[in-house]
């Protein structure tokens, strides 16, 4: 079993040194990013309307909040309570800007690599900012 | 003796997030396989679309089952991952160095008193007893440049406390069948979120994000409902933490306590005893002493504890 826990060392460490709000970032940034370039090549090549943007975007947001969530809660024993505000922020900018970046520049094939990298940075920039309502801390 | 003039070396409170940051390197991983498995099959164009057709070679297979299945794949990766880890940190003894300590018991979190204990049997912890220790065992307790858990009093009444893990077999059980449930019930989990994808389908981009989430919950569903199902069967009886004479040991009181001491990540990287060996009551704390406890009155109280373990310089 420890062998196999190895394998996953260098992501457990890259998480230690995001910190708590780059990996929220992050994983909103991997569940939206993946989905859209998942979707993207089973549709060889999205285009979607604003009325399906914004479906997108309200769900995926809805689901990565949630999953945040639930590793906060279930696995992480943090109290929830003082998250959910600056969880959903962060996540719900995340997938916007991933979504925005996307349909503006035509990249919905690269998403998953640039959505974790932007979920990373706005996480680490949210925690950085002077405003309490943004930091999950 | 009483309160003394140094003050005790606390650290903030910051909150633990290594069970999290275990979780994102499993996450980490299995989204970089699976994206770089994808990447190179599409790149020698191993994979193509047509329609609602995805062709793997000759291979003919509905995009809603590769959505639905790709999704499950991850989810059940993720959580087998996460239950597995728990199951290492829960039932590995690190070897760290053997230390006695004496004080006062200021609380005790008992295994499986949680209701998400019961939920989730692999995320339960050993017994826990936070002991406020004499002033004498400062020293160890910030030892090794370690993360240091204190009271909230003012100084001077302040003080450091060790966290004492009483090994519970039944965690460990818990974890291990946890851990066996997961892993059975991971080849259905992937089954189940693949007929999810199929049932959805991925003909709108709107289905396909449906398709993509229904399939990672119900493959994160089934694989927690195996790790609860194997945790549960393999627990055991309930047992709380006692001393040598087999009696049971409480909140206020005086004890020393040997056991092999370790810096632990999952504890803020504070000094705890993963596991304690051995246990000796020395009575209570006066019902006097003011609450909540302090090492002053420690002290006072418990000036000789039976510790005869040497102590770390300095």
């Amino acid at each position: 079993m420890a062998f196999l826990l190895k394998f996953f060392e260098p992501m457990s460490s890259l998480g230690r040194r995001l910190g708590l709000c780059g990996m929220i970032g992050a994983i909103a940034g991997m569940i939206a990013g993946g989905s859209l370039s998942l979707i993207d090549f089973m549709h060889g090549g999205l285009a979607p309307t604003q009325e399906e943007l914004l479906y997108v975007f309200l769900t995926l947001t809805v689901f990565a909040w949630a999953l945040i969530l639930f590793i906060l809660y279930a696995f992480g024993r943090l109290r929830i309570g003082p998250l959910l505000l600056p969880s959903l922020f962060n996540v719900a900018l995340v997938v916007a800007l991933i979504l925005l970046i996307s349909d503006m520049f035509s990249v919905y094939n690269l998403a998953w690599i640039f959505g974790p990298v932007i979920g990373a940075l706005i996480g680490i920039l949210l925690c950085k900012l002077p405003i309490r309502i943004f930091r999950v801390k | 003796m009483a309160c003394i003039d140094r003050p005790p070396r606390c650290d903030s409170g910051d909150v633990d997030t290594t069970p999290i940051t275990d979780v994102f390197g499993g996450l980490g991983f299995v989204y970089l396989i699976i994206t770089v498995v994808l990447g190179i099959a599409g790149f020698y164009g191993e994979l193509k679309v047509a329609g609602e057709t995805l062709f793997i070679g000759s291979t003919a297979i509905g995009t809603g089952v590769v959505v639905g299945g790709i999704s499950g794949i991850i989810s059940a990766a993720v959580v087998l991952y996460t239950v597995i880890t728990f199951a290492a940190d829960r039932c590995n003894k690190v070897s760290g160095s053997r230390q006695c300590v004496a004080g006062v018991i200021s609380h005790i979190e008992n295994s499986f008193s949680s209701t998400l204990d019961d939920l989730l049997p692999f995320t339960a912890m050993h017994d826990r007893v936070d002991l406020i220790v004499k002033s004498d065992y400062w020293d160890i307790v910030e030892s090794n440049q370690a993360f240091v858990f204190c009271t909230d009093d003012p100084i001077p009444r302040r003080s450091e406390i060790l966290r004492c893990y009483y090994y519970d077999r039944r965690v460990c059980e818990a974890a291990n069948g946890a851990a066996t449930g997961a892993a059975v019930a991971a080849v259905p989990a992937v089954l189940a979120a693949a007929a999810m994808g199929a049932l959805i389908g991925c003909t709108t981009i709107i289905f396909c994000v449906l398709a993509i989430i229904v399939a990672a919950l119900v493959a994160a569903a089934v694989v927690l409902a195996g790790a609860a199902i194997g945790g549960h069967a393999a627990k055991g009886e309930d047992q709380n933490p006692m001393d040598d004479d087999g009696s049971l040991i409480l909140v206020g009181d005086l004890i020393a306590a040997t056991g092999n001491m370790l810096r632990r990540e999952h504890d803020n990287s504070a000094n705890v005893f993963w596991w304690t060996e051995a246990t000796t009551v020395h009575g209570s704390i006066t019902d006097t002493a003011p609450r909540p406890f302090s090492y002053c009155e420690v002290n006072d109280e418990l000036p000789l504890d039976g510790c005869m373990l040497p102590r770390p310089v300095p």
